[in-house]
């Protein structure tokens, strides 16, 4: 590894150490009367998936010289950790909170939102890493690019049908599954915009709106369905599977038509 | 008995509203104590009626006494303190918000609360401080337990109203058309929601209570309200608020995440 990949893996190993230690610590030791472990559990797991997701996509479709060095992959795991680790700050900001929701409030439903929210910006990272390029900077604009995208697009379905609410406030399970499929399913056609061999910044730019712009079917979907299930005085809260389960499925399986029909990346 | 078997008299599992109640204060208790001396609780006369939820935004100790009062008259009391005490570790004198009376009537209340045998559906009585802002200059040194509550702290207007509650009754004292700021995020959801607000002053009687209008606080409804809030405020590793404001030298931790 070059002085500056090396440089940028301790600045990750320290940041990303940073982050998740206080995730887990909160999770493991804050509000012990609040909550139970079984409550707090997506927050244990979904990291531990959302690593296992981004090695299998850097063991699958990175660069050739990322894939079989096993320090490249170990430096990319950990500005994934640091990635996520950090960006995931900006949830709180923006309406959803593990500390506040899920192990103080036992809310289920955010704790659904949350797991989603992980494991979509996982996939944004992970796209940053498909395809060859001149270096680990590549990695970290294309991921910018990508989670900038996912947070704006929470913000647009909140505006539209008060998500964060309905979550948060009503504490609605199928709510926050349905907001965790959306998550998931942005994250993969974000990620897949994200991906391909680097050119240039304005190449990247234009690929990525090109590629990523069918994310709006998503949302074009998600906005009409939240409209419908807005919680009612005789109907506070929806079945899960029917009202959570499926339509998070629906979105998914939107995202996996995107992808199938862009094919490969170039 | 210690905090957690006080804080499941507080909040039972049978009650529907006991997933609102906050173990902050309760988290702290190693042991209970019985009271040292006789407490006169107080009586307040108010009709039970299924249809109203009460929210009591009263000092502490004050507000723990109404909320036993109203349950000799039906209604479910709920603890909502989001205060740490940080007696244990850092003592009265340096603690900004005092919940030193407020964890003493909540443990000298729960023998009456369970002498009252409410029943599940009893509609139920939000307990707030309302010496939560804090009245004394965060310092360095000193233990910041000052605290706020969001419309994540209560139900939601849909839960209520699907449960029969239509009309919501604010104890507190002076400034009666005048809810505190962050509460005003909670009514106002609830008087969109055509559920009817009134306004009591504690010290007057209940028949005078008088109808509420909430105007919409500062970033009503915004996605960061909650984030903005809580800017300044710091965190307890029982829940909720309150931690030692580090001297200028040493590292703390505030904010968010």
């Amino acid at each position: 590894m070059s002085p500056d990949e090396t440089f940028a893996l301790i600045i990750c190993l320290v940041v990303g150490a940073i982050t998740w230690i206080k995730w887990y610590w909160e999770a493991s030791t804050v509000a012990h009367l609040s909550s139970n472990v079984v409550d707090r559990s997506s927050l244990f797991l979904t990291p531990l998936l959302a690593a296992l997701v981004l090695l299998g996509v850097l063991k699958s479709f990175a660069a050739h010289d990322v894939r079989d060095d096993g320090q490249y992959i170990m430096l990319y795991m950990l500005m994934g950790s640091a990635w996520v680790g950090l960006t995931r700050s900006a949830l709180g900001f923006l309406g959803l909170s593990a500390r506040d929701d899920v192990i103080e409030r036992k809310n289920k439903a955010a704790g659904y939102a949350v797991s989603g929210a992980l494991l979509g910006i996982t996939l944004c990272f992970a796209g940053g890493n498909i395809g060859d390029g001149p270096g680990w900077w590549v990695v970290v604009f294309t991921a910018a690019l990508a989670t900038g995208t996912f947070y704006l697009l929470w913000i647009l379905l909140h505006l539209f049908t008060s998500l964060a609410d309905t979550v948060t406030i009503e504490r609605d399970p199928a709510a926050g599954v349905r907001l965790a499929g959306f998550f998931v399913a942005i994250g993969l056609i974000l990620g897949r915009a994200a991906a391909g061999d680097w050119v240039s910044a304005e190449a990247t730019a234009e690929d990525f709106v090109k590629t990523g712009w069918p994310v709006l079917f998503v949302l074009g979907a998600a906005i009409p369905f939240e409209k419908m299930t807005l919680p009612r005085t005789d109907r506070p809260s929806s079945e899960t599977f029917i009202y959570g389960a499926m339509p998070a499925a629906l979105y998914i399986v939107i995202s996996a038509v995107v992808l199938f029909f862009k094919g490969p990346w170039a | 008995m210690n905090g957690s078997h006080l804080f499941n008299i507080w909040a039972p599992s049978d009650s529907i509203w006991s997933r609102w109640a906050k173990p902050v204060l309760f988290a702290e208790m190693e042991t209970v104590m019985p009271p040292s001396t006789s407490i006169d609780w107080p009586r307040i006369d108010i009709e039970q009626d299924q249809g109203t939820a009460i929210v009591i935004d009263l000092p502490g100790d004050l507000s723990v006494r109404t909320g036993i009062a109203l349950a000799q008259d039906g209604y479910r009391p709920v603890p909502l303190f989001n205060s740490a005490s940080g007696m244990r570790k850092h003592g009265l004198a340096l603690t900004l918000v005092d919940v030193s009376f407020t964890q003493k009537m909540l443990m000298a209340g729960a023998e009456r609360l369970l002498e009252t045998h409410l029943p599940p559906n009893a509609p139920p009585a939000f307990l707030l401080d309302s010496n939560r802002a804090g009245a004394i200059s965060p310092t360095p040194g000193k233990f910041d337990n000052r605290s706020v509550v969001f419309p994540q702290d209560f139900p939601s207007a849909n839960f209520l109203l699907s449960h029969g509650i239509r009309r919501v009754l604010l104890f507190q004292r002076g400034g009666m058309h005048r809810p505190a700021s962050d509460l005003a995020h909670v009514l106002l959801r609830w008087q969109d929601a055509k559920i009817e607000l009134f306004s009591y002053d504690r010290d007057r009687s209940v028949s005078m209570a008088e109808p509420l209008k909430v105007i919409p606080p500062s970033n009503f409804k915004m996605l960061w309200q909650r984030a903005i809030a809580m800017i300044g405020l710091r965190r307890s590793s029982a829940g909720g608020f309150g931690s030692v404001i580090p001297e200028p030298s040493s590292g703390g931790r505030s904010g968010y995440g």
